[in-house]
């Protein structure tokens, strides 16, 4: 049973024909396959452990029952995560939320102080080598991920962690390409500026 | 980018479509005027600099290993789902 890592791929993947047929093997492989990127998904957007947990239970069982309805228009993990991305809507929803908070583009526009910092070499102010290597700011990072709104999170955690494309991205999520090019901008410009505040 | 004329009308057009064009999602065309810009204008570099630095950190960031009861817990799950 192999996974879907084409993304050329429009055929339904082998893992599909599998469980479909109940065969005692995929079950291991979607587990194995799929089991840690939908727990990193649900784990950053519910921010708990244990939430994640439930939201991966409840999208392989999902997954099982519904596996006739892949049509394998897209990619199967595509699929997957379009019913994780709905199960940690409902548990926001029946959770204690505050409302989103929208972010614009004129909140994160540099003003002079910033331009002239730019300007002369200071920001993130390292290589990127030395930037990606440390540790205190993918923590940063992550708490950052973690304080933006759900909407946002949603988009940047399938973009640039899991490596969705915009198309998929939008496919998981239900939303259209211009509403996840949107919040995908603003997002990182959140992440940019908590960075910037933590180096 | 608050700054007179021309130039801040400019930095304003490109900081709204600085992902689109890190990610190459932009018509050549434009992805050309982009790099014309930023070639004049160090503050527009500098924070395009760091913006694909966070991306790049964000494309890194290790995965949370799924707990090894997790996974025995689901395989048991799916098995009894499937035989039901």
């Amino acid at each position: 049973v192999t996974p879907d890592r084409d993304p050329a791929t429009t055929a339904v993947p082998p893992c599909v024909a599998a469980l479909r047929r109940g065969d005692g093997d995929a079950f291991g492989a979607l587990v194995e396959h799929y089991g840690s990127r939908i727990y990193n998904f649900a784990a950053r957007m519910c921010r708990s452990d244990e939430d994640a947990k439930d939201i991966l239970q409840e999208t392989l069982l999902a997954a099982l029952r519904s596996v006739k309805d892949f049509r394998g228009e897209g990619k199967f993990s595509t699929w997957l995560f379009r019913i994780a991305a709905n199960a940690c809507r409902k548990m926001h929803r029946r959770g204690k939320f505050e409302p989103v908070r929208e972010l614009s583009l004129e909140e994160f526009m540099p003003g002079e102080a910033e331009r002239a910092r730019l300007a002369s070499g200071g920001d993130i102010g390292e290589t990127p080598e030395t930037a990606l290597g440390r540790t205190d700011l993918r923590q940063a990072l992550e708490a950052a991920i973690g304080e933006l709104a759900p909407p946002y999170r949603a988009v940047v955690i399938l973009r640039d962690i899991e490596g969705l494309s915009t198309e998929e991205t939008a496919e998981a999520l239900g939303l259209t390409l211009v509403t996840v090019k949107v919040r995908l901008h603003r997002a990182r410009l959140f992440l940019r500026r908590r960075l910037t505040a933590a180096s | 980018m608050p700054h007179d004329g021309e130039d801040a009308v400019e930095c304003r057009d490109m900081f709204a479509r600085l992902s689109e064009y890190l990610d190459g999602e932009l018509p050549e065309h434009v992805c050309q005027e982009l790099a014309r810009h930023m070639d004049g204008c160090t503050p527009c570099e500098a924070f395009l600099r760091t913006l694909r630095l966070t991306v790049d950190i964000c494309r890194q960031l290790p995965p949370k290993p799924l707990p090894g009861t997790v996974r025995d817990e689901l395989r048991a799950l799916l098995e009894r789902e499937r035989d039901r």
